[in-house]
């Protein structure tokens, strides 16, 4: 299977064909077309895609915060032994905040302006059950200088508002860790950040996985994140995804044109030709709304051919070592694609 | 640098905006200093950015130079003119702005020709044949095609309407493109284009363009020169490349490492945590990068640096005012690895 | 393509435009659709009343006083709706009635629509000391006991169709200055009103071409609330003998003048009271519906 590592065994979640789909004035429109993958204790596995590609409402299927327009549906969506979608309200809180949390975008409006920090950490734990009023101060005050925090007690009576916008963001990160969760959807979590304060997030939210042993799915359109910091990738485009790989691998070796394209399109860190034109994808992305039939990338794809618009879905083909992707030409007539386009760059 | 030069087109003097800030009913007016004594020479057909970090007053500066804010010390002039003395419809046709938000910066209840149209029609309002024409010549020049002249901004996705946006801007034929991060709030395959584009335009038309960002990688494709801005001064200037290549100051060095290239094999690298972004309305004294800046001594806390030329680069910073006298006294030259 | 921009010739527009959007939520909004029915049936009668009416509602027939309806016994088809205690036509006075009372409603809501909208607009853009004293005006108008007041300058300047449309029109301005001064500093805002500064737009430009357009759907939503309240007002002040005065056809003197006989002949109260109701049940329904589907931000 291209979902997992074979050495991965036992999957901390297990998704298979997660379709979600949304109600609007103009139609149904397919925000993902069934989208497979497990995650395996421990790693960092990162969504990656452009806006409107579905990977944020699809964690947002797994932590039950769906909009009331959208409905979601799979195959299989077992997380620690337990199906999660579509579960009831009170039995989703019970995992919600505790074995499953979230980082969100904006740490803004993710922290509750009118309560202190330490309410706000405090509250999540003693709604879990998982000690006392004592005990869960203690943690607090462990976590918040554990990430980073000085005066991490004296800080506990702050309000949201008197912290900067890297500190709220720590904040949320110790607050998503609260209850030892054993998987954290960090939902583009550095992308309202200064770029020097992204930095040390990452490498905060790095540091903490391996200490204890999290399991993170970060969404995220940086391919420079995925790159710092994840294990595996999966590339979405159009609500599939099109590309799956371990990150070394993808980066070495990126096979959809899409991925390849995306990799290109980011301004080089090496210097530069003056002259050279940044490398851009043309078109823009097709609409979702209705039937969708073969690869949704054709209209963009300079190696598009009859066949890409033929049959419901561009079969999965693998590769070996977790490396799959969702394209109709051979291996080898994409490598050669790749080099082309680093020609160009060159 | 600072000479002024034959061709410079825009000229900064000691340019300070100010904003009066009261904290509580009681308690003594302080005052929040957005952009803070900067000189600047720019010269006709020149990319040029400026780089920094949120709070560090590169939008209010962009707001100044198009003169919707006005400085309250300083000159600014344009074409040798002072920016104080142009009427409105004057400086349309010599400054334009591109913003930063494509789902705010066109309205929502006029059609794509009438969002170009605008600055035109209110600048010299001519016949309205001339006005079709025009809208449609500068729609190709951005490669919008025609049928898009009587849709709706909501039709359009965020490239297209930052193409809208760019056209509007090109419409009065203005000497200056001031552009607020135009790009951060686009998807990367998009921004691609639009850089691609603006570079191609600004080459075309012989413009002048001031590329606002926060986004060190984005900006070194595209101009001849970066200055970076910290806490309402310039920091360090110079050509693009050098600044890339051999930045002097600390803070130009943290936004260099800072950037996350797509390379599994580049590590994060282990830093303390220096507190992260400062407060505006209270800059530490001295050197307003000192609390961040693992070189600073004594001196950095006490006086504040000024922008000397060093190498054909501008530095604030005090280990490169004299380096030598630097090394002397104990201290370390920044370096960026 | 060193200096050909990308092409782009597979562009497509990802979405219908906002006519085609608004027109495909009105086929699926009943609310609006009935509201929109109700209105339109009540405004036609307004404008046709003189073709539409049977009789003259003024003329009296003391000899055929109270007669019943035509389905009742003793009921003729010359007064479909009998006739009321001085023996006028009811269903004709009904629809005379239905223009003076869209007359006052419509009336109302225009001219209070566009005080309070000017002064919103105003304090909302400009801020500062004009802001101030747009945030005065409004509390002082808040703090003043409405109808009240509106009832002593009934009494001083007389009852006049012009004089009680003028009269609830200071009743209601406030609310349309509160929403769209709120509404103003929101859009204000936005970068298309600083491109528009930047390319030299005046203020009286900004606020009426920029702004104004796209704060019209609060506009008709508020219009539509507050015209709903003038008729259940005009109604309530010609109850009381203090609005419109008689023998105008006003829905409110129906009632009223249907007081004495109420409780042996139900039907002359009740049926202006029901068109009262359906009217004001269909304006709100059409101001809801409206602002539902030209909302731009409902949109995706």
């Amino acid at each position: 299977m291209a979902y997992a590592y074979e050495a991965c065994g036992e999957p901390i979640l297990s998704v298979r064909n997660l379709e979600v789909s949304l109600k609007t004035s103009v139609g149904e429109l397919k925000a993902t077309r069934g989208i497979s993958f497990d995650i395996c204790p421990g790693e960092t596995f990162a969504i990656v895609g452009e806006s409107g590609c579905g990977k944020s409402i699809s964690s947002m299927a797994l932590m039950g915060l769906l909009p009331r327009i959208a409905t979601a549906r799979a195959d299989r969506c077992v997380f620690d032994g337990q199906e999660i979608l579509n579960l009831s309200r009170r039995k989703l809180s019970n995992i919600r905040g505790n074995t499953l949390s979230m980082i969100f975008q904006d740490p803004m409006t993710s922290l509750n302006p009118v309560y202190t920090i330490g309410d706000q950490l405090t509250e999540v734990f003693l709604r879990h059950g998982k000690g006392n009023r004592k005990q869960a101060r203690e943690r607090a005050v462990f976590l918040l200088e554990r990430v980073g925090i000085k005066n991490a007690a004296e800080r506990l009576g702050a309000y949201p508002h008197q912290l900067s916008g890297g500190l709220r963001q720590r904040v949320v990160i110790a607050m998503a860790m609260m209850c030892r969760p054993k998987l954290i959807i960090a939902d583009e979590p550095t992308t309202a950040l200064d770029v020097t304060v992204q930095m040390r997030t990452l490498a905060l939210l790095a540091e903490l996985q391996r200490e204890f042993g999290l399991a993170i799915i970060l969404i995220t359109h940086d391919l420079g994140v995925v790159a710092s910091l994840s294990d595996r990738v999966a590339v979405m485009y159009a609500g599939q995804i099109v590309e799956t790989a371990p990150t070394r691998q993808l980066f070495a070796d990126p096979t959809h044109p899409y991925t390849q394209g995306l990799i290109q399109c980011i301004p080089s860190y090496e210097p530069p030709n003056p002259d050279a034109e940044l490398h851009t994808i043309p078109g823009m992305v097709p609409s979702l709304i209705g039937k969708q039939r073969g690869c949704a990338f054709r209209n963009r794809c300079s190696l598009a051919v009859d066949a890409c618009g033929e049959g419901d879905e561009i079969a999965l083909r693998e590769l070996g070592e977790g490396h799959a992707y969702r394209c109709l030409q051979p291996h080898d007539a994409l490598v050669a694609n790749w080099r082309l386009l680093q020609g160009e760059s060159a | 640098m600072l000479d002024t030069h034959a061709d410079t087109i825009l000229s900064l003097r000691d340019v300070e905006v100010t904003f009066p800030l009261r904290r509580g009913l009681f308690s003594k007016p302080g005052a929040l200093h957005a952009v803070n004594r900067i000189s600047l020479d720019v010269q006709r057909g020149e990319f040029i950015s400026i780089v920094g970090e949120s709070g560090c007053g590169k939008s209010t500066l962009a707001k100044t130079l198009l003169g919707l804010q006005p400085a309250t010390a300083g000159t600014i002039s344009i074409n040798g003119k002072d920016l104080a003395a142009y009427s409105r419809k004057d400086l349309a046709h010599q400054v334009q702005p591109i913003f930063q938000d494509p789902y705010s910066s066109l309205n929502p209840r006029k059609s794509v020709a009438s969002n170009i149209a605008l600055p035109l029609i209110l600048s010299e309002n001519p016949p309205a044949s001339e006005v079709r024409d025009r809208v449609r010549e500068i729609m190709q020049m951005v490669s919008l095609p025609q049928r898009f002249e009587h849709t709706y901004p909501s039709q359009m996705s965020g490239g297209q309407r930052q193409r809208v946006a760019i056209a509007r801007a090109l419409i009065t034929k203005p000497k200056i493109l001031i552009c607020d991060e135009p790009t951060s709030a686009l998807d990367v395959s998009v921004q691609a284009q639009i850089l691609n584009l603006l570079r191609d335009l600004s080459r075309r038309l012989n413009l002048t363009s001031i590329f606002i960002s926060h986004d060190l990688s984005v900006v070194r494709h595209l101009t001849q020169r970066i200055a970076v801005m910290y806490l309402g001064r310039v920091v360090e200037l110079g050509e693009s490349e050098q600044v890339f290549n051999s930045p002097r100051h600390p803070y130009t060095q943290l936004l260099i490492r800072s950037i996350l290239p797509p390379d599994p094999t580049h590590r994060l690298p282990t830093l303390v945590w220096d507190g992260g972004g400062p407060d505006p309305t209270n800059p530490p004294a001295g050197c307003h990068f000192n609390p961040r800046c693992r070189y600073a001594v004594d001196r950095c806390r006490v006086e504040l640096p000024a922008l000397v030329e060093a190498d054909g680069q501008q530095v604030a910073c005090h280990a490169w005012a004299d380096p030598a006298k630097w090394r002397a006294a104990g201290g370390q030259i920044p370096q960026l690895s | 393509m060193s200096n050909a921009p990308a092409p782009l010739d597979n562009m497509d527009l990802p979405m219908p435009s906002p006519r085609q959007q608004s027109w495909m939520m009105a086929k699926h909004h009943v609310g609006l659709q009935i509201g929109a029915l109700i209105v339109l049936v009540f405004t036609i009668w307004a404008v046709f009343a003189p073709f539409l009416a049977p009789a003259d509602p003024y003329v009296q027939n003391l000899a055929n006083r109270l007669a019943p309806m035509i389905w009742q016994d003793g009921g003729s088809w010359d007064h479909i709706l009998g006739t009321d205690g001085f023996g006028r036509d009811l269903l004709s006075r009904l629809i005379w009635g239905t223009q003076v009372t869209m007359i006052v409603g419509f009336g109302a809501a225009f001219i209070s629509g566009v005080v309070g909208t000017t002064l919103g607009m105003l304090g909302g853009y400009l801020g500062g000391k004009i802001d101030a004293a747009v945030i005065f005006l409004i509390n002082v108008k808040l703090a003043m006991p409405g109808v009240l007041i509106a009832l002593s300058l009934v009494s001083i300047f007389g009852g006049s169709l012009l004089s009680i449309t003028i009269i609830l029109s200071l009743l209601f301005w406030d609310r349309f200055a509160v929403v769209t001064r709120t509404a103003t500093q929101q859009v204000r805002t936005r970068e298309y009103i600083a491109a528009a500064e930047c390319s030299g737009a005046s203020k009286a430009w900004i606020l009426f071409r920029e702004i104004l357009p796209n704060i019209s759907n609060q506009i008709i939503v508020i219009g539509s609330l507050e015209m709903g309240i003038a008729i259940l007002i005009e109604a309530a002040l010609s109850f009381l003998g203090l609005g419109i005065q008689p023998p105008t056809p006003s829905w409110g003197i129906l009632v009223s003048e249907a007081r004495d006989t109420m409780f042996f002949k139900p039907h002359l109260i009740v049926i202006p009271g029901l068109a009262i109701c359906i009217l004001v049940i269909g304006i709100n329904l059409l101001g809801d519906g409206i602002r539902d589907i030209t909302e731009p931000q409902g949109r995706n």
